[in-house]
């Protein structure tokens, strides 16, 4: 079975690089969402769901860290899932805003697939499952 | 209902959906059942067959 981490150590701690990346990105939307308020799409800027959409991303980005800082899978389980959800909604705001692909709608189903997959790959084979395995 | 509104319901949708999934996997598929099915498959041997030997004294 696989695993999802790099085989070095930062501080003591496993490196998940695709975590790490959808952390920073999610941060990214997150701060266009609540502080600029001027992301791609008109629905985004100053709605409610739009700051909801914000608050959720910011929750999956602190969840993350969390779970690498504390070595805990279930919070990293927690943010990746969270930020799939995000980058959906994302990508539906400016796919309904304004009708036909573009790049923030490609760009956005792209991180939807990486953090789906990312997702079921820790849940199934990451570290928490290897351990439940070593135990039956 | 808004477009920001059903694109935020489409999110919590695909997040229900992620856990339904793992959910039905973890219940039809139990890892140490898996982990046994795959390890019975890496070491799976065939079967030899080895003619019968007649008894050379019956009577005794």
């Amino acid at each position: 079975m696989t695993q999802t981490e790099l085989p070095w150590l930062f501080r003591g701690r496993r490196i998940r690089p695709y975590a790490l990346a959808v952390s920073f990105s999610t941060l990214v939307i997150s701060w266009t969402l609540l502080v600029s308020r001027d992301g791609p799409g008109a629905a985004l800027d100053r709605t409610v769901p739009g700051f909801f959409v914000g608050g959720f991303g910011m929750f999956a980005v602190v969840a993350l860290w969390i779970g690498f800082w504390w070595r805990s899978d279930k919070w990293m389980q927690v943010g990746l899932i969270l930020t799939s959800g995000v980058w959906c909604a994302r990508g539906a705001f400016i796919l309904l805003d304004s009708p036909g692909l573009n790049e923030a709608v490609g760009l956005s189903f792209c991180w939807v697939l990486a953090s789906v997959g990312a997702f079921m790959l820790e849940h199934f084979t990451g570290a928490s499952a290897t351990r439940r395995r070593s135990r039956e | 209902m808004s477009d920001a509104t059903i694109a935020m319901i489409a999110g919590s949708v695909l997040v229900m959906i992620q856990l339904v999934v793992v959910r039905v996997m973890d219940w039809y598929f139990p890892r140490g059942r898996m982990s046994k099915r795959v390890a019975e498959q890496s070491v799976e041997q065939p079967v030899e067959h080895t003619p019968e030997q007649e008894d050379p004294n019956p009577g005794s």
